[in-house]
């Protein structure tokens, strides 16, 4: 339950702010001039504000839409990702997102209309040739959608720019917006699966595995592309049954037609935000692992990697081909 | 650790009671108290005061990193009801202008409120403000000691627009305090049981001061050997550290190598399975 919402002063009369604010009547309200005065200062705590996090509602000046990462892309060439969330309603202890802000609130940035205009100033950039653009970086796309109302903006934005292509990355079960209308083909849902042990120790309060293959079969039928992202991989002695039990899960009622990609990659992360994951979470086995701490990158050590890689990339291949298959690594 | 920071006497003087803290023998610019886990400085009226008890206290207590920092006392409002408690949601340097803003992520048991540090008694009460003299000293200081949810500011209002500072008495002051000094020491708990659970899991093995003493590690091995012992209770949280290989270790070099091969042969993901 928020308790308190942050509300940047040039944003309290915005429309959408306003409609989110109706939904925390009872929080308390604090004015600040600009998010990041309550989002960067150092000593904060992630781990400390991730019980309780408090609600920050602002504008994205600038730097709206930016080139995705290398290893985001999904067949597309020309790709670039978009936040309108910072930060992400769930728990997972692998996130980097853990590592990359200081503090674990959410911020919404409620001006949608700007980064129309900033999409619409990359497609110009690019005449001619499609662009990708993916909404679930910094945060999950969907599961705060009932308060954010973002998939439906966003679902409107894209109808009318065909050359644009949207994907929705998300762990949760929220899609009752893709559901109200006919599916577009140029919006991809992609839902992140790991296994069964995976979700139960690692991801805290992600919806279960079920629930989300059950939405994902929802939006198949309805017509839309699913994405499947197994990513990050996650390595255990027992990696082959409880990944061959979960494609087996994911892909036996879902018409392969459906599926516009999977992309899978290893459990990674930037150094420097390792090393705030293992300050943060010292006792957590999964950063206490045979990792090579010493890359720019960490990862499994290469053998474990390559074992697991292969693995997946043979078992995925045989499901959905391989011209549907994309590996995230860089 | 919790280290409060007051203004007054006769604001600290129910907070020293109820923890019985006895004086500091040591000498000290400002008056210290402190029993075995609760430290309380009286800095005197004023921003500057306020952060140089600060800067003291956390020297007295030997720059202990992840204590609870609390400035408590009373305040202004223009109509909030005397009496009442609220935690600084934001803090103002009336001066300067600059603002911090407390996370409230662990004050679940009090309402907060916005608070204005100003140079001079604030008797207009013109922004819907707490209004006090030393919470932006206090804040900007003691930011530089811990993490920022567990540096709150406690204020009870003493005066408003009916009841003015000129009714507030040194006995009325303390008797608004002693008040709220139950829920005060609640939520200090609270701030230092979410600092104990940060620690908990980054006790090391007993086992680790024995090596440490048995070998000579240079800087950058002892910084290794804490990672490895951490490595270890994280992935087998019912292993000792000390088995009969460490314990035959003849060198630090040994003793790391070893460690890291026990390291191999555990699970990766001990979760799975
Ligand atoms: S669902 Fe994604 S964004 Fe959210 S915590 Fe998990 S990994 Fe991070």
């Amino acid at each position: 339950m928020t308790r308190l919402v942050y509300i940047e002063d040039a944003v309290a009369a915005h429309p959408r702010a306003q409609r989110i604010l109706a939904h925390f009547a009872k929080a308390t309200r604090v004015h600040c001039s600009r998010y990041s005065e309550v989002f960067n200062p150092r000593a904060q705590n992630f781990r400390l504000q991730k019980s309780d996090p408090a609600l920050l509602l602002a504008r994205k000046l600038n730097k709206l839409v930016l080139p995705a990462p290398t290893g985001y892309a999904i067949g597309g060439l020309n790709n670039y990702y978009f936040s309108h969330m910072l930060n992400c309603v769930y728990d997972c202890r692998y996130c980097f997102l853990q590592g990359m802000f200081r503090s674990a609130h959410y911020v919404v940035f409620v001006n949608y209309e700007d980064f129309a205009q900033a999409i619409d100033g990359v497609l110009a950039q690019h005449r001619d040739e499609d662009c990708w653009f993916f909404s679930g970086h910094d945060c999950d796309s969907l599961a705060y959608d009932p308060l954010t109302g973002f998939a439906q903006w966003a679902l409107e934005c894209f109808a009318a720019r065909p050359r644009a292509q949207l994907e929705f990355r998300t762990k949760s079960t929220q899609i009752r917006s893709l559901l109200a209308r006919p599916a577009l083909n140029n919006v991809v849902v992609a839902f992140s699966f790991t296994p069964q042990s995976v979700h139960a120790a690692l991801e805290n309060k992600v919806p279960g595995i079920d629930k989300r293959i059950a939405a994902m079969l929802q939006l198949a039928h309805a017509g839309w592309r699913i994405g499947l992202r197994f990513d990050p991989l996650i390595y255990s002695e027992g990696y082959a049954v409880d990944y061959g039990q979960l494609f087996e899960r994911v892909f036996s009622d879902l018409p392969v037609s459906s599926v516009h990609s999977v992309s899978f990659g290893a459990f990674r992360l930037p150094r420097d935000s390792f090393k705030t994951l293992v300050n943060l979470y010292p006792g957590e086995p999964l950063l206490a692992g045979p990792l090579n701490t010493d890359a720019a990158m960490v990862g499994y050590r290469d053998n474990l990697e390559t074992e697991l890689l292969e693995f997946c990339r043979a078992r995925l291949s045989d499901y959905v081909g391989d011209n549907k298959l994309y590996p995230c690594q860089p | 650790m919790i280290a409060y920071v007051l203004a007054m006497r006769e604001e600290a003087q129910p907070l020293i009671s109820h923890f019985a803290l006895q004086r500091c023998k040591t000498t000290t610019l400002f008056p210290v108290f402190y029993n075995a886990q609760t430290w309380l400085t009286i800095c005197g009226v004023g921003k500057a005061n306020a952060a140089a008890a600060v800067t003291e206290l956390f020297h007295v207590v030997r720059h202990k990193r992840d204590a609870v920092w609390l400035n408590v006392g009373i305040a202004g409002h223009a109509d909030l009801p005397i009496g009442t408690l609220r935690s600084a949601h934001s803090v103002l340097d009336g001066a300067s202008r600059q603002r911090w803003y407390p996370p409230q992520v662990l004050m679940r048991r009090v309402a907060s409120g916005a608070l204005t540090s100003v140079d001079a008694p604030e008797t207009a009460y013109p922004d819907d403000s707490l209004y006090d003299m030393e919470s932006a000293g206090f804040y900007s200081a003691a930011l530089r000691c811990s993490t920022a949810e567990v540096v709150q500011c406690l204020k009870i209002v003493s005066d408003n627009r009916e009841h003015g500072t000129d009714r507030l008495s040194p006995q009325g002051i303390t008797e608004l305090v002693a008040a709220q000094v139950k829920i005060i020491a609640e939520i200090c708990a609270e701030l230092r049981e979410a600092t104990y659970s940060l620690r908990a899991d980054q006790e090391i093995d007993p086992g680790l001061s024995e090596l440490l003493g048995k070998h000579r590690f240079s800087v950058t091995q002892q910084r290794q050997l804490m990672r490895l012992a951490q490595r270890l209770a994280a992935r087998a949280p019912q292993q000792p550290l000390l088995d009969d290989e460490l314990a035959s270790a003849r060198s630090s070099r040994e003793v790391l190598r070893a460690l890291e091969q026990r390291l191999d042969t555990l699970p990766v993901f001990p979760h799975a399975g």
